[in-house]
């Protein structure tokens, strides 16, 4: 088992987490949190993709992808963030309470 | 010969659009009072392309949508003669009658653009224009039966456009079926590959029973006798004397008429055809509203042309003679009721006087089918697809078709009855050009045989003049004048008032039973918002039931946990469905 | 090749102004805002135009080529795309400059999102690999959502939210498959995937979470049930966007990805499976729609039911049935009418939210009456989503139905005349409101002139797409697919 492999199922692991407690949790915090471990597993997947050859160069594009992809992730989170706290303030919950909905 | 100019695709698109541009310039306030004067006039540059176009001519020249080709055949040529000029006269009416009218805009806004539709389906050679053209001027029709706002006009509006999308519904797949099987989307080839195909019954049926809502045929004919008392009277013309022929067109120009038999299916619309006619004529004597007559008149006539379809699915070989017993029986039905419902509105308002009686016993003698007029000459031909049919029933048929002679007769003593010039005051007046266009319609009719003759068809029903025949024409009608005569005279007044809720009823039984097949909200919401009086009984708890499964399963799946385990779903799903 | 540099200005112009918008404020937004919005829609229609006379426009940003640098490409269908969000996008903005006039901050707001959001959409259109679709992917979304936060209502937050959750989900799947293909295959760009793939396990499994992110984010039932609160909740200008636009470009991804980069893979299954869910949409969305109490909500339900037919070309369209690639420009004539229509259906909902404050249907009876074009406007928008001749609604329908004879598939057909009903039934139940007279005492109002001609420029342009059919499938011709023979106008002729 090559190294790059230990690390691409480490990734995708991270990633299924991340994916269960992003549909599982009620708080939109932790929601927010599990998405950006899924992120993380991602870009390790990716990242773990530059050494595809074993002996060969490493492959620089899988790098560019994942800065960029961090990039994305990190405005995404932002904007969730920013509003989550509108979100706050109008409602005083940090759930969607779909009791309440109707 | 006067047909030996070709036209070319390109004019008749022009000239058949022209009521369409002039709708257009309806936007500028100013022009208004000039366009309202124009509704009617615009009609004629097609009456006259229609009266000299040499028949057999299609052009494609004209290539946008999807390959539009227009031109004229002779049903072309004849429909849209007829048509042009019930639309002249119908206009011209319009614009007296509308003269103190609310909303003047938008009625000749929606009479204009359904005059294009109406006008533009004559000539279209294919199945994209013709569909087009038909649901335009169906749709745009709606604001004419609409018009008055009240709370019949708004039924009336209601069951039509229902009534309308279903039948739009059923002639569009045929439509695709036919242009898919032939490859084209030309009519003619359409009708070829029918010919031969053996999707033919599905897509005959589809075409019959879709086009046979605007044709009013039972038992989809409801709208004609709501739509027809509730809208103007110059819609109501054009309404019964055109636009419902053009589901006769339809059938014409969608079947394969004369090169395929369809046995089974050609006798069943023969005899929804004759069921037509005794139902058309029998309900409709029993009105007290003019319109609502020749609502029903209408419908019985339009059992008529069903029959000849009938027969020639039937048997192929009649076409030949049963297409120019079509055209003639149109082209006088067209005539003959739009220039009575154009009389609606003269008598109602004219003083008593001899013209106008005059005016009056003419149409109805010409529809009775009095000797020489319009109505005894569009039967020879009718006849002689009989005659020459060899079936065995003919002999049935043409009895049948003798009682029905005599009771239309009957039926134009009692529209005359409930029309004759009473010199009541108050309502409008009619004013000159009401009454104008309406001698006109009837000159036109008097005129039936130059008509005919203009289109070369006159040797079909020129039997008509020969003295042998007059007494048979004769007697129905004298018979049914000399007895209604004698019943009025006597003060049997109301052995002839049968109150109009009577039939109705029937008629909302089979609405309600037509409204029971939608949807419970839809339904309740008609009836909420519209206080259409289409009573429904279903129990609240029910509804609330029912209703709750809808926004509950909405609610339900928007929930977090509910949604992500979809997207999880999903991708199982796919990921087997690739796997597998 | 020297003039393939204009491709990148439908994207670099509004992402630019937008930035700058950031910084100004008072008299000069409004002048700026116009030239930004008229150059982009000019830019658009520049590419639209060239793409037509010449071929696909290809560009190496910075000089640098596949498989390292980024390439933009720009084919027939690129340049359809291009055209119609220059022609919406223009609309909504001239729209915008009106709506937006008595809140300086909302203003203020509005056009750096909109202008990042409308580049965004560009970029979208003119990605040539996977991985510039996903960045330009999830600049829409951030365009999008913040967008319809400006509403500031509780319902507006709580939608867009939600929404930003489940698109932040569906763009981390798009992400994780195209990790997936870049580590079994070793490319990004469409083209070069798209001869490299080959159908095993890996690819399916990438292929499935793109599709199945994609998905997510075109709104696809049964993954709809954000779209109509966030639609519904936004500004009308935005609503009108999101609808008319950004559930378009999300079809369009997945259009590109499954005729471009993955013809080589087994799809028949699938393309059943995707065609199931998009006659659900059709069916559930209009049904729904008939029941809604509000108008937008009323439209926003009926976007869910049109983006079903678009859906239907997977199945519809099968390269091995000859005269099935109808469904393909179907398809598109379909989905560019829709955006139109949809556009123009938003937009009116917005002029009646400013002129009554609300939009609940109930309350509209009479609008008809008091704002006779923009009930003009929204009867002919309803025309095309009918489906009724001229509009592009009626020869997008007529095509896909026309695939489905062709193809056998019957089912498919019943499911659309079926939804052509419906789509009856909810704008007739709208239209019958407003044209019921108005109360006697109804105050007189007056829709801004701006917003009334706008509404009314994109309900005619919905209505007469029919007759430019032919101008529309041949742009769409450049670089097809689908086999050419069976969608060039001609082959439309007799």
């Amino acid at each position: 088992m090559s190294t790059s492999l230990i690390y691409a199922l480490t990734g995708i692991v991270i990633a299924g987490l991340g994916l269960f407690h992003y549909l599982s949790q009620r708080n939109i915090l932790r929601k927010i949190l599990a998405g950006n471990f899924i992120g993380t597993g991602i870009f390790l997947f990716l990242v773990s993709s530059a050494a595809r050859q074993v002996d060969g160069p490493i492959d620089p594009v899988p790098h560019a992808l994942v800065l960029t992809g961090i990039v994305v992730a990190v405005s995404a989170t932002a904007l969730l963030l920013a509003l989550v706290c509108r979100y706050h303030d109008e409602t005083g919950s940090l759930t969607f309470d779909e009791e309440n909905d109707e | 010969m006067i047909s030996q100019f070709v036209i070319p695709g390109w004019m008749c698109v022009g000239i058949t659009g022209l009521p369409l541009v002039l709708a257009l310039f309806l936007m500028i306030p100013r022009l208004r009072p000039l366009i309202y004067r124009l509704a009617g006039p615009i009609a004629l540059p097609s009456a006259l392309i229609a009266l000299i176009a040499k028949p057999g001519y299609f052009d494609e020249s004209v290539t946008y949508l999807l390959g539009v080709s227009a031109g004229f055949d002779q049903i072309g040529r004849v429909f849209l003669f007829f048509t042009a000029m019930i639309w002249f006269f119908a206009g011209v009416h319009a614009t007296g009658y509308m003269k103190d009218g609310p909303h003047k805009a938008r009625f000749f806004a929606c009479f204009l653009i359904a005059m294009t539709g109406n006008f533009g389906l004559t000539v279209a050679n294919d199945v994209v224009s013709y569909y087009s053209l038909f649901a335009l001027m169906s749709f745009s029709s709606y604001g004419l039966v609409v018009h008055s706002g009240g709370a019949l006009a708004k039924r009336a509006s209601l069951v039509y456009i229902v009534l309308v999308v279903i039948g739009e519904a059923l002639v569009f797949p045929a439509a695709i079926m036919g242009a898919a099987g032939a490859d084209s989307v030309l009519l003619p080839d359409i009708r070829a590959y029918l010919a031969t195909s053996p999707q033919l019954p599905v897509v005959a049926l589809l075409v019959l029973v879709g086009f046979s809502i605007k044709a009013g045929v039972l038992p989809l004919h409801v709208w004609l006798p709501l739509a027809h008392p509730a809208a103007p009277t110059p819609a109501s013309a054009v309404l019964s004397g055109c636009m419902i022929k053009a589901g006769v067109l339809g059938w014409i120009r969608f079947l394969p008429l004369g090169d395929a038999a369809l046995p089974a299916i050609g006798e069943g619309a023969a005899v929804v055809g004759v069921v037509t006619i005794f139902w058309g004529l029998g309900v409709g004597l029993t009105q007290s509203n003019p319109k609502a007559l020749l609502a029903y008149s209408s419908v019985s006539k339009m059992g008529f042309m069903l029959l000849l379809i009938g027969l020639s699915l039937y048997e192929p070989s009649l076409w030949e003679t049963a297409s120019m017993a079509l055209l003639v029986y149109a082209c006088f039905h067209g005539l003959n009721k739009g220039a009575l419902f154009l009389g609606c509105s003269v008598t109602s308002s004219a003083k008593r006087g001899v013209a106008v009686y005059i005016g009056l016993a003419v149409l109805a003698a010409s529809f009775a089918g009095f000797p020489l007029l319009a109505g005894s000459m569009a039967k020879f031909p009718f006849k002689n697809v009989l005659e020459s049919s060899g079936l065995p029933w003919a002999t049935a048929l043409k009895s049948l078709l003798l009682l029905a002679s005599v009771l239309t007769a009957f039926l134009m003593a009692r529209f005359v009855v409930l029309t004759r010039p009473r010199g009541e005051q108050g309502g409008h007046k009619a004013d000159r050009l009401q009454t104008a266009a309406w001698w006109g319609a009837i000159l036109l009719l008097v005129a039936f045989p130059l008509v005919l003759s203009a289109f070369g068809i006159f040797d079909k029903a020129s039997a008509a003049f020969s003295s042998k025949y007059w007494w048979g024409a004769l007697w129905p009608v004298l018979l049914a004048g000399g007895i209604s005569y004698a019943v009025i005279h006597l003060g049997y007044r109301a052995a002839l008032e049968i109150p109009m809720g009577d039939i109705l009823g029937i008629y909302q039984r089979v609405l309600g039973f037509m409204v029971r097949l939608v949807p419970t909200r839809i339904r309740t919401l008609i009836t909420q918002e519209t206080n259409a009086p289409l009573h429904i009984r279903i129990s609240d708890e029910w509804k609330q039931n029912f209703w709750a499964f809808f926004t509950k399963g909405e609610t339900r799946l928007s929930t977090w946990v509910n949604g992500g385990l979809i997207y999880l779903i999903l991708l199982v799903a796919i990921i087997l469905t690739l796997a597998s | 090749m020297t003039h393939s540099s204009i491709l990148i200005w439908p994207v670099l112009l509004p992402l630019f102004l937008g930035t700058v918008m950031f910084l100004i404020r008072g008299r000069s937004v409004l002048l700026l805002s116009l030239a930004a919005a008229v150059g982009t829609a000019l830019t658009s229609f520049n590419v639209c135009r060239i793409v037509h006379q010449s071929s696909t426009l290809i560009h190496e940003v910075g000089g640098w080529g596949a498989p390292l640098g980024i390439v933009l490409r720009a084919d027939g269908l690129t340049a359809v795309m291009l055209g119609l969000s220059g022609l919406v996008g223009l609309v909504i903005s001239v729209y915008s400059l009106t709506y937006f006039k008595s809140n300086s901050r909302k203003e203020h707001l509005f056009w750096p999102i909109w202008l990042l959001l409308w580049g965004g959409l560009n970029g979208l259109f003119i990605s040539g690999d996977i991985f510039n679709l996903y960045v330009t992917l999830e600049l829409v979304s951030l365009g999008a959502i913040p967008l319809i936060a400006l509403a500031g209502t509780r319902n507006a937050i709580k939608a867009s939210l939600r929404y930003l959750l489940l698109a932040l989900l569906g763009s981390m799947s798009y992400l994780f498959g195209v990790g997936l293909l870049y580590m079994r295959f070793g490319v990004l760009d469409l083209v070069m995937l798209g001869n490299v793939i080959t159908p095993d396990f890996t690819a399916y499994v990438a292929l499935a979470l793109m599709i199945g992110g994609l998905i997510i984010k075109a709104a696809l039932f049964p993954m709809h049930f954000w779209l109509p609160p966030a639609h519904s909740s936004a500004p009308a200008p935005v609503s009108a966007a999101l609808s008319g636009l950004v559930v378009t470009a999300s079809f369009y991804a997945i259009a590109r990805l499954w005729f471009y980069a993955f013809p080589a893979l087994e799809l028949a299954k699938l393309s059943q499976l995707i065609g199931l869910l998009g006659c659900g949409a059709i069916l559930w969305g209009g049904w729904q729609a008939i029941r809604q109490e509000r108008l937008k909500t009323l439209v926003a339900y009926s976007t869910v039911s049109q983006i079903g037919y678009l859906f239907l070309v997977f199945p519809l369209c099968n390269t091995a049935v000859e005269g099935s690639g109808i469904a393909w420009s179907g398809c598109i004539l379909f989905a560019v009418s829709h955006a139109i229509a949809k556009a123009c259906a938003f937009l009116a909902a917005g002029v009646f939210i400013k002129v009554y404050g609300h939009d609940s249907i109930s309350k509209l009876r009479g609008a008809g009456r008091q704002l006779p074009m923009v009930t003009l406007a929204f009867a002919l928008a309803g025309v095309s989503l009918m489906g009724l001749p001229p509009s592009g609604g009626f020869f997008g329908k007529w095509m896909l139905l026309k695939a489905a004879f062709v193809t056998g598939q019957w089912g498919y057909g019943v499911v659309m005349v079926c939804g052509g009903l419906l789509a009856f039934c909810y704008i007739f139940r709208v239209l019958e409101q407003f044209m019921t007279a108005p109360d006697e005492n109804a105050p007189k109002v007056k829709a801004p002139a701006v917003m009334t001609y706008s509404v009314l420029l994109l309900a005619v342009a919905a209505v007469s797409l029919g007759f430019f059919t032919p101008v529309l499938l041949s742009v769409l011709g450049v670089d097809s697919p689908v086999s050419l023979v069976s969608f060039a106008p001609e082959a439309l002729l007799p």
